[in-house]
């Protein structure tokens, strides 16, 4: 009788222990573009900024992937910041995790370009 | 007797429960599972309310519920701004846009067009709220059709609830007044996305046909064409 119980509250805690599963990192993503979006400044392009960086430094910590848009959206500050090799990096890092970006960026560096 | 009594009871409450309509993914949105996009194209929000804020908290959270659900969605800053060099600005100018110049600029599989009808900050003495309404509608642009949509009201509970009434007053004026709205929005918009079969990059692609629970109301008809 008392193993059945066992087993029972055993079973209840491996169930609510099941949390679920993300395929990304998002780290403060959303709160940082918020903040920046809202009150573009140079301290919030800062921190915003940095949050991309280590959200992906973090997802590989965590084993788990980086996020759509993220490379895409670093790659777009480190043009604006002259960092051309990073830029690129970041770029390529982007199609490569998602072949469907390939046109995005493509327009991305005609805009640039453009500027 | 009594018996009888409380046999009523239950079938008026069985069949209380019963009246809201639910269906499955497939059921509710077919068009989806033939399209199968893979790429989502967030476009700026139709803001109808009055809090200025809505349309940016709405942009700055929508990714991750629909990068979650599986699908590759375009950079949402960007999109603004590559919008904005085509003097398409806000979400009432992008409606007019062909949707097929998503796919020929982007190649966006679908676009993704909300309307956030209301968002209102509620509060009385013990207790607050902020109630959204928003209404989203993915659009294939290769086909035209609506291939998912969701039209509902969240209410986001913003009360204190210690048990000591004086405190719960003051924690409810605290949280309701300088309420941290971006969680707000993360549970509005993944309690609506919850609703959208999942795309590529999720473990269930193709196989969550089956899942229950969509309430029938909040869909409508799939299938429209523009």
């Amino acid at each position: 009788m008392k193993l059945a119980r066992i087993m029972i509250l055993s079973v209840f805690l491996v169930t609510g222990c099941n949390s679920v599963k993300t395929i990304y990192h998002w780290g403060d993503y959303s709160n940082t573009l918020y903040t920046y979006t809202k009150e573009p400044s140079t301290a919030s392009r800062i921190e915003h900024k940095a949050e991309l960086i280590e959200l992906i430094g973090e997802a590989a910590n965590k084993n788990k992937r980086v996020p759509p848009g993220i490379h895409f959206e670093l790659a777009m500050l480190e043009a604006e910041d002259g960092n051309q090799k990073l830029m690129m990096a970041h770029f390529n890092n982007e199609v490569t995790l998602f072949p469907e970006a390939k046109k995005y960026v493509a327009l991305a560096l005609k805009e640039l370009g453009a500027k | 007797m009594l018996r009888n009594i409380i046999l009523v009871v239950v079938i008026t409450i069985l069949s209380g429960c019963a009246s809201v309509v639910t269906v499955t993914k497939q059921q509710a949105y077919p068009d989806m599972y033939t399209d199968a996009p893979t790429s989502i194209l967030v476009v700026p929000a139709i803001n109808q309310t009055t809090a200025a804020d809505a349309a940016e908290l709405y942009a700055t959270t929508i990714a991750q519920p629909l990068a979650e659900a599986g699908y590759y969605v375009f950079s949402i800053p960007f999109v603004e701004k590559f919008l904005e060099r085509e003097g398409v600005v806000d979400g009432e100018q992008v409606s007019n846009v062909p949707l097929d110049k998503f796919r020929d600029l982007f190649d966006a599989d679908a676009v993704l067009f909300v309307t956030i009808r209301s968002w209102d900050t509620n509060y009385f003495v013990t207790g607050g709220n902020v109630t959204v309404a928003a209404k989203f509608e993915l659009r294939s642009t290769s086909t035209q059709k609506v291939l998912w949509q969701y039209d509902d009201v969240v209410i986001h509970n913003t009360s204190g609830n210690s048990g000591n009434i004086l405190a719960d007053i003051i924690a409810t004026a605290i949280s309701t007044a300088i309420v941290d709205y971006v969680p707000i929005a993360h549970a509005v918009n993944g309690r609506i996305v919850s609703s959208m079969p999942v795309g590529k990059y999720h473990a269930r692609h193709g196989q969550d046909g089956i899942d229950k629970g969509i309430i029938q109301s909040k869909t409508q008809a799939t299938g429209e064409v523009k």
